[in-house]
């Protein structure tokens, strides 16, 4: 055990070195490739939260970056907030918007639940359409351009969306040992067991959901920020919606790293293809999504873990019994 | 003539039929009796094709079904009535019996009708219900005559008595047993009242977690005593 | 408002709504019988228009004329995706299905991105300028006929489901997998078949669709979108409910743009989806016949 901690301590270490130092020395194009990796990992990872331990399908998730992004747009455009201070109130805004939602919808389940949360997606991308005089409508929205060098700005965009990967997976990290996290799993597998064991379900979701939003919010706000301009066909598109999902899958749902290791998979193939099929990249992309439902269902960690880590785990034990008994052998 | 030999059966990872061989003879009558959860039901789930086995025959007039999905084995002149009725419940009475016969053709139906309306008369003047506004022991008729319509070869029957008044099993039960006699129909099924699964069969099985622990004709079974203790309380 | 406006209105309502039945009929169909979200509905139906498209742009048949061609072909077409993708992971749950169901979106949108281009295109007619005039309405004979065919599709669509062997045979197997399985019924064939039906009825739709609106690729989300709205407003999986639905999404849109003003139809449509669906999941009709509501 202690040498299983041991072991990410060290993986954790070496992880965070190279992030920290990649940005210094990547070149402008690698570092926003590996700033979107990032981004996603922060989407699928807060999808992670409601969707892999909490067991619903939030597909309709994207209306948080959106509403992220608008909220961090207007705060900075209209009013002329500090960035910092628009991002935060955006993930706010984000959460609020979930918590409100929440006591409704997430009475819905299954198919019903996911459906519905499409529907949110729907209804608030023309509600920010109409809403010109807040949101430019249909023309979309610019940020104030930054006023520091292309290259120190793209490093500050990459370090934030990085400290909201590594608070978001700590916290991941830390519910799913909790009482709360416990909470949560006993709803994906029963939940009106869950309630009779005296959890509050309602609660328990809706905070799970809030804190989902909160995140996916500052992701959005800080891709607003990043990009300068969004518009609400980008920032609500189910394909983001979607491709999160994707990578959640990919990697494992319900595990505290796999939304890190598909996110990373998922954008390493994705700019392959775009750089290999530029007009077929949706086309190979459904492809790949195709692939993925039937031949890695179970995600890309445990397939790992099932195929390579526990056989190796296996031979390791069979050789290290051998050892033993070839050790004792020799002594007697 | 239903042979199994060496069955092998389960869910997934969870293996729940073990090495289990059974007959039912032509003219036969047989029960197959064990507690809640031995594994009967998955038995007749795998004879009818509904699950695939993992191992061992399953032969029906000397053709191997394990492999066949149940469309082929209802044809092959096999009918399972399930655990619980399982009725249509949005179609009528009539259109369930109509949906029994799906695997022949159209020009038998309205005789096929005919003679489960003159066994079960009660359905008969129900026939435009809806199924299920029955009452229980209307809608276990209408699922045994649902099994009758494809004219089989061998019924598989589990728990035709679940929930039932024991007046409406016996009608039920003498209704399958006229069924039996008229027409060369063989019969496995599975039963909780042990006493009236003896009484009605030529031979029995007891199955326990998924084996076959004891076999024999009904009356040496009922004067086992461990049967006797077990099953019957006595 | 006066007698001429409101009958104009209902027109115009009753024509909305029969593009709308036809567009959320196949994709209950596969929800009722399926258990499926098939989020491929919205680029079947732009497939379907651009298939008449391309059959009045090259050999100059007409849209009304197309439909039993490309219903045919898309059947088929179905039938296939079913038989070949869908069913591998029918056992697996809804995010297997939907992620499966959206990777044939996208490649059927880049299919078309790829075949046509982004740019809008519509289909005229020679007859498209023709007008009836009802007092003071007026009704474009197009319209009046896609109404027709829409009535005409429904009819066939009913009759299929409730007087044939196959069709009863679906039923059966959206009320209960397990008696259908037992009764002798192939439920993988039913599968591919109610697939391939709901594929034909989507390229119908987008026949409807094209002769009177603009199509271009990325029209699928719109109307997968508004599938959603039609179904859930008529309950999930009720192929008599979608056409209520279809009338409600009519209303809905229509009322919406009269009150809030006529970019806000969305708004009201959406809204009141989320609305329904947390009140009556069971639709605005309220049985449950076909799907069970369940996850
Ligand atoms: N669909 C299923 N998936 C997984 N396991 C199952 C399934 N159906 C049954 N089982 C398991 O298989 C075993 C045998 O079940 P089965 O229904 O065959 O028992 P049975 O003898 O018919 O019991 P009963 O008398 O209660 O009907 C049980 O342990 C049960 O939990
Ligand atoms: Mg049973």
């Amino acid at each position: 055990m202690r040498n299983n901690l041991a072991a990410v301590g060290i993986w954790v270490a070496v992880l965070f070195l190279v992030l920290t130092t990649l940005p210094l020395i990547l070149s402008g194009y690698w570092l926003k490739i590996l700033t979107n990796i990032i981004m996603f990992a922060v989407l699928a990872q807060s999808c992670n939260i409601i969707s892999g331990y909490t067991g619903y399908p939030a597909l309709g998730n994207v209306v948080f970056f959106g509403l992220g992004a608008y909220s961090t747009a207007i705060l900075m455009n209209r009013i002329g907030a500090p960035f910092p201070l628009a991002l935060l109130a955006a993930g706010l805004i984000s959460g609020l918007y979930a918590a409100v939602l929440g006591l409704p919808i997430l009475k819905t389940k299954g198919h019903y639940f996911v459906m519905a949360t499409l529907g949110v997606n729907e209804a608030t991308r023309e509600l920010v359409n109409n809403l010109d005089f807040l949101t430019g409508g249909g023309i979309g929205m610019s940020l104030p351009i930054p006023d520091r060098s292309i290259q120190s700005f793209y490093i500050l965009i990459y370090f934030t969306m990085l400290v909201i990967l590594v608070s978001c997976t700590l916290l991941v990290h830390f519910v799913s040992r909790s009482p709360f996290g416990f909470a949560l799993r006993a709803i994906r597998a029963n939940e009106q067991a869950a309630g009779v064991m005296g959890i509050n379900t309602t609660l328990c979701k809706t905070g799970a959901w809030v804190a989902s939003a909160f995140f996916t919010g500052l992701a959005g706000g800080v891709y607003a920020y990043w990009l300068t301009y969004i518009e609400s066909q980008v920032v609500f598109s189910i394909i983001i919606g979607v491709k999160f999902f994707v990578i959640l899958l990919l990697g494992g749902a319900g595990t505290v790293f796999g939304p890190l290791l598909g996110a990373f998979m998922f954008q390493i193939i994705d700019q392959f293809i775009w750089g290999a099929f530029p007009e077929f990249h949706l086309g190979v992309l459904g492809l790949l999504m195709i692939m993925v439902v039937i031949f890695v269902p179970n995600g890309l960690l445990r397939l790992f873990e099932t195929r390579i880590w526990f056989p190796a785990k296996g031979l390791f034990q069979a050789l290290g019994v051998m050892g033993t008994r070839a050790g004792r052998s020799e002594k007697g | 003539m239903l042979e199994i030999e060496h069955l092998a059966a389960g869910y997934g990872e969870v293996q729940v039929i073990w090495d289990l061989g059974l007959t039912v003879g032509s003219g036969e009558v047989v029960a197959l009796l064990g507690a809640n959860g031995a594994g009967k039901t998955t038995l007749l789930k795998v004879i009818s094709g509904v699950l695939r086995p993992s191992g061992g025959s399953v032969k029906f007039h000397g053709c191997e079904l394990s492999g066949l999905g149940p469309e082929q084995v209802v044809k092959s002149g096999i009918s399972h009535i399930p655990e619980g009725r399982q009725l249509f419940s949005g179609m009528t009475v009539e259109e369930n019996l109509v949906m029994g016969a799906y695997t022949r053709s159209t020009r038998g139906l309205s005789s096929g009708l005919e003679r489960i309306y003159e066994i079960f008369p009660e359905l008969s003047n129900k026939r435009k219900r809806q199924a299920g506004t029955l009452s229980g022991g209307e809608q276990q008729m209408c699922a045994v005559g649902r099994g009758l319509m494809s004219d089989p070869k061998l019924l598989l029957i589990d728990e035709l008595s679940l929930g039932l008044a024991p007046v409406v099993v016996e009608r039920l039960v003498r209704a399958v047993m006229e069924v039996h006699q008229q027409r060369e129909l063989d019969i496995l099924f599975v039963e909780q009242d042990v006493q009236l699964a003896l009484e009605v069969a030529t031979r029995a099985y007891v199955m326990e977690s998924g084996r076959i622990v004891k076999q024999g004709a009904s009356q040496v079974l009922m004067d086992d005593p461990a049967v006797r203790q077990a099953y019957l309380g006595l | 408002m006066d007698f001429w406006v409101l009958g104009q209105y209902a027109v115009n309502i009753l024509f909305l709504a029969g593009i709308y039945g036809c567009v959320g009929l196949g994709f209950s169909l596969v929800y009722g019988v399926m258990n499926i979200i098939n989020l491929a509905h919205g680029s079947l139906i732009m497939m379907g228009a651009y298939t008449t498209f391309w059959l009045f742009t090259s050999y100059g048949i007409d849209p009304f004329l197309s439909i039993p061609l490309s219903a045919v072909l898309f059947f088929m077409i179905g039938y296939f995706i079913q038989g070949a993708i869908i069913n591998r992971v029918m056992k697996t749950g809804i995010f297997m299905i939907m992620i499966l169901t959206y990777g044939i979106e996208i490649i059927l949108v880049n299919l078309a991105l790829y075949l046509w281009k982004a740019n809008y295109r519509s289909v005229a007619p020679a007859y498209s300028g023709n007008i009836l005039e009802l007092g003071s309405i007026t009704i474009p004979y197009l319209k009046l006929a896609i109404l027709a065919a829409t009535v005409l599709i429904t009819v066939c669509v009913y009759l299929f489901i409730n007087k044939t062997k196959t069709g009863m045979a679906i039923q059966a197997t959206s009320l209960n997998r397990y008696s259908a399985q037992l009764v002798g019924i192939d439920i993988h064939r039913i599968y591919n078949i109610t697939y391939g039906v709901s594929t034909a009825l989507a390229a119908t739709a987008g026949a409807l669709i094209a002769s009177v609106y603009p199509i271009f690729p990325s029209m699928e989300g719109p109307f997968l979108g508004k599938a959603f709205v039609i179904a859930v407003l008529g309950g999930l999986g009720n192929m008599a409910g979608a056409l209520v639905g279809g009338l409600g999404l009519a209303v809905a849109e229509t009322v919406g743009s009269l009150v809030f003003g006529a970019s806000y139809q969305n708004v009201t449509a959406f809204a009141v989806f989320v609305i329904i669906l947390v009140l009556r999941p069971y639709g605005l009709v309220g049985k449950r016949f076909f799907a069970e509501i369940s996850s």
